[in-house]
């Protein structure tokens, strides 16, 4: 594994192409979800068809009323990491409270994955590591084996520190996009796809199952707009 | 020498299986995690003159478990939980919590360690009992309830 990183972060400063871009992008459904973002990218292969790279981005969350649920993976899944994507949910330890709005900011270092073909390119980011801000919430918790927490109503703020760490085992609000990306002929770019975002608040005490933290995960379309910072 | 010896194993088998009523208990003081100080006593206690406030059985939950669970107060007003023939599985990071339910609500650990057989432990102060009547075995690391005993 080191080797590999290593590998990679030497693959990352002997490429002499790169490229950097700025990025407006709304994703919205029945919530809205602005975020602008900073990017920098590496070709790498014989056609310098791929391209990885990082960047930082600020990302809004706003909607009227939802649901968060339990958080942690132990909970949701009783597995972990990679083990947790892969298994069904137990309903036994899932409890949920219900905002009568949300309001995140959150501000993440970012990975960037693409593979383009002509004018046109594919890719995926994701959130990595970051910082979330936002107003306290009060809403309705309900905790079918809790009779005495069982609507109640519970304060909680945006869970501040944001970590990957795959599937439930994530902590935090983190955004992912998958995208399709047309380059325009004054090498900006248009982007469209799809926005998973995670969104997720701590109450102010622990609940159920010595748990305190709980979210909601939203799947948006969304389009952007790229600001080719370096045009050739 | 071997007659020695034999009555050394019969003295520990001795003290391993009987619940003696016996004024000598040997105590381990424990602070946990939520900073409650705790006190792991084995079962050489007498409790006559102490009056039962509550008592239940160990049911399965994720875990085989089984025994009785008994809360004695003293004339003094001092609490005390007493497991009687508690048989769980061993499991990384068990506890000991009192809670309102078997969801873990409101709990107080009373013990971060699990002892099979007969033990008892300290209640605090802080435990309001009319509404505290759940005793569980608590995986914190996994977050998993082996069994639980509701107190009656």
């Amino acid at each position: 594994m080191k080797k590999l990183i290593a590998l990679l972060l030497l693959c990352l400063f002997s490429t002499k192409t790169w490229s950097q871009s700025l990025d407006f992008a709304v994703a919205a459904k029945k919530e809205f979800a602005p975020s602008v973002s900073f990017q920098k990218t590496y070709d790498f292969g014989k056609k310098k068809n791929f391209q990885l790279g990082w960047g930082i981005r600020a990302n809004g969350y706003f909607s009227g009323q939802k649901e968060y649920l339990t958080a942690p993976a132990l909970l949701t899944s009783g597995k972990q990491s990679l083990a947790a994507f892969f298994t069904e949910y137990n309903p036994a330890k899932i409890d949920t409270i219900n905002f009568a709005k949300s309001r995140l900011v959150s501000f993440n270092a970012l990975i960037v994955l693409q593979y383009s073909f002509k004018k046109s390119a594919i890719g995926f980011n994701i959130d990595a590591l970051g910082f979330t801000l936002g107003s306290e919430q009060s809403g309705v918790f309900r905790a079918s084996e809790s009779p005495s927490l069982n609507k109640t109503t519970q304060t909680a703020s945006p869970t501040p520190l944001n970590v990957l760490l795959i599937s439930d085992s994530d902590r935090g609000s983190l955004n992912s996009e998958i995208y399709f990306k047309q380059t325009l002929k004054n090498q900006n770019a248009l982007r469209f796809g799809l926005s998973f975002q995670f969104m997720e608040y701590t109450t102010k005490q622990i609940l159920t199952y010595e748990n305190d933290r709980f979210r909601h995960k939203s799947l948006m379309p969304f389009v952007a707009y790229t600001l080719n910072l370096r045009k050739k | 020498m071997r007659i020695l010896m034999l009555f050394t194993l019969i003295a520990i088998n001795g003290c391993n299986k009987s619940i003696e009523i016996d004024p000598v208990a040997t105590t381990t003081p424990n602070t946990t995690d939520n900073g409650t100080n705790t006190t792991t006593t084995s079962m050489t206690t007498d409790f006559a003159g102490e009056k039962i406030l509550l008592e239940g059985k160990f049911v399965n939950d994720a875990h085989p478990t089984s025994g009785i669970a008994k809360i004695y107060e003293a004339k003094d007003g001092k609490r005390t939980l007493v497991f009687e023939n508690l048989k769980s599985d061993a499991g990384p990071d068990l506890r000991i919590y009192i809670a309102n339910d078997k969801a873990v609500t409101n709990f107080v650990e009373l013990s971060n360690k699990v002892e099979n057989g007969n033990k008892m432990y300290d209640i605090p102060a802080k435990v309001d009992l009319n509404k505290q009547k759940f005793v569980l075995i608590w995986c914190k690391q996994f977050s998993v309830l082996f069994g639980h005993a509701e107190l009656k």
